[in-house]
């Protein structure tokens, strides 16, 4: 993925997400697995639920934390990456 | 004030009692949250309230409050997912409590707990053993009931209070289970579609089951909090308090509460005035509060309920001990055919429970539930 890109990403269906006090977390159906997000990684998820780009999910980043774009735009990266490498989202 | 004066307000969402907390009431404080099981709820209103646990604390209130989040997000999930293979798979069982009190709960890492147990529709229960077969679900050995696959457990019931456990039980208390089917109601726990036991039927469960187990969780009066905070028709508990014979539970379970900190409707305090304790219920309820985390005097309060003295007897002795095989429950590793041994096994270890209460009556110790901290 290219950080800043409009590239939308899809939540795969038949998960489960609840959201938490500080953060929130996915079950999965199919592996029986609960995987949990903190507050900036759940923000993402809901961004992906949403269907937002990742642009502008780090731009939503920024808003919220004190992040550089640069920074926000690292993050969303290296979450993304650990949602399609554990099949959260689908490209 | 108390340490379960601090913590029921604290759970119950008063941030500020524990913003006013110093280093040292913290140290004291901790333990005995654990003890509680109270770290996941604890956690959640702190962090809620924006209050900064002390370094070290608020690292592992975190991971037990995430523990307890996806271990009962996950099962109630899998129970949904058991229940879909059933036909009208969310009116075949009926979620009881604690899982069910979740719905009062701002989230589910606030309230552990140790299995799910289900009330499982007469007709139902062989179907439903076959769907949790298919799941990867088996008993336990020598607990038919329970069923699990390794991380998860479902405790199956189809009678209310474990009245087929203890016969004599009947004596002191029952609940019908035909009755509380009738008045359940379809309710989403964490997305789930179940039934659930009325909200009377769940405070006369909820102070009966903590009656029990001698009123060592303060999480079960945090239950009972939520439900009176919910509102009750309380012509209706009382109604049913009478004729189930649960009129002594729920009003140790109410003073209970009062004495923690907690808060009392008036139709509450008006049950209270009403049901006097007798001198000895009043002394062993005052005992238990003072050994709330050690001691086992639950089923002998919960004989006061019984009018018969004969009968009062009988139920005591069949608690202390049961038939063989509830009490090669007891006793896992003694081999079924030796089970008469169980009964000798029994005897020692009541007699050791015994001279561990009797020390408790002579020493008094400092480190119990009813601690000073403030």
């Amino acid at each position: 993925m290219t950080p800043g890109s409009p590239r939308v990403w899809q939540v795969r269906p038949g998960l489960l997400y609840r959201a938490l006090v500080d953060g929130g977390m996915i079950y999965d159906g199919e592996s029986g697995k609960v995987h949990h997000l903190n507050a900036a990684a759940a923000q993402v998820w809901e961004g992906c639920q949403r269907g937002a780009s990742a642009a502008e999910l780090a731009a939503a980043l920024c808003s919220r934390y004190a992040v550089e774009s640069g920074q926000a735009q690292a993050d969303v990266e290296e979450v993304l990456h650990y949602f399609a490498g554990v099949r959260l989202v689908l490209p | 004030m108390t340490l379960s004066q601090v913590l029921l307000p604290a759970a119950l969402g008063q941030g500020q009692v524990l913003a006013a907390l110093g280093a040292a009431q913290w140290r004291a404080l901790a333990p005995e949250v654990e003890e509680e099981g109270l770290e996941g709820l604890l956690f959640q209103r702190c962090a809620a309230a924006s209050l900064v646990l002390p370094p070290g604390l608020g690292r592992a209130w975190r991971i037990s409050y995430r523990r307890t989040a996806g271990a009962n997000f996950a099962a109630l999930q899998r129970l949904g997912q058991v229940l879909a293979g059933l036909e009208a798979g969310g009116e075949q069982v009926l979620l009881l409590p604690g899982a069910s009190l979740l719905l009062f709960y701002p989230d589910p890492g606030c309230r552990p707990m140790d299995d799910l147990d289900l009330l499982v529709r007469p007709g139902t229960a062989v179907a439903f053993r076959a769907q949790l077969a298919a799941a990867g679900f088996a008993p336990l050995p020598r607990h038919p009931g329970l069923w699990t696959d390794g991380e998860l457990a479902f405790d199956l019931h189809e009678d209310l209070l474990n009245a087929a456990r203890i016969r004599t039980r009947r004596f002191a208390g029952w609940m019908d289970p035909g009755e509380v089917w009738a008045d359940s109601r379809l309710s989403r726990v964490e997305g789930v579609e179940l039934r659930v036991m009325g909200p009377e039927d769940t405070a006369l469960y909820t102070a009966v089951h903590a009656l029990r187990h001698s009123f060592g969780r303060l999480t079960w009066f945090v239950d009972l909090q939520y439900l009176l905070r919910a509102g009750l028709d309380w012509g209706r508990l009382e109604e049913k308090a009478r004729r189930f014979n649960l009129v002594r539970p729920l009003v140790y379970g109410l003073l209970f509460l009062r004495r923690a900190g907690g808060w009392l409707p008036d139709p509450a305090e008006a049950l209270l005035e009403r049901t006097p304790l007798r001198p000895g219920e009043a002394r062993l309820l005052g005992r238990i509060y003072g050994d709330r985390l050690g001691g086992e005097w639950g089923d002998v309060l919960w004989a006061y309920s019984i009018p018969s003295l004969g009968r009062r007897c009988w139920f005591l002795l069949e608690t202390c001990f049961p038939q063989p095989k509830v009490l090669l429950q007891v006793f896992p590793r003694l081999p079924a055919p030796l089970f008469p041994l169980a009964y000798a096994l029994r005897l020692f270890q009541l007699m050791g429970r015994g001279g561990r209460q009797l020390c408790w009556l002579l020493r008094r110790p400092s480190s119990t539930a009813d601690k000073k901290i403030l």
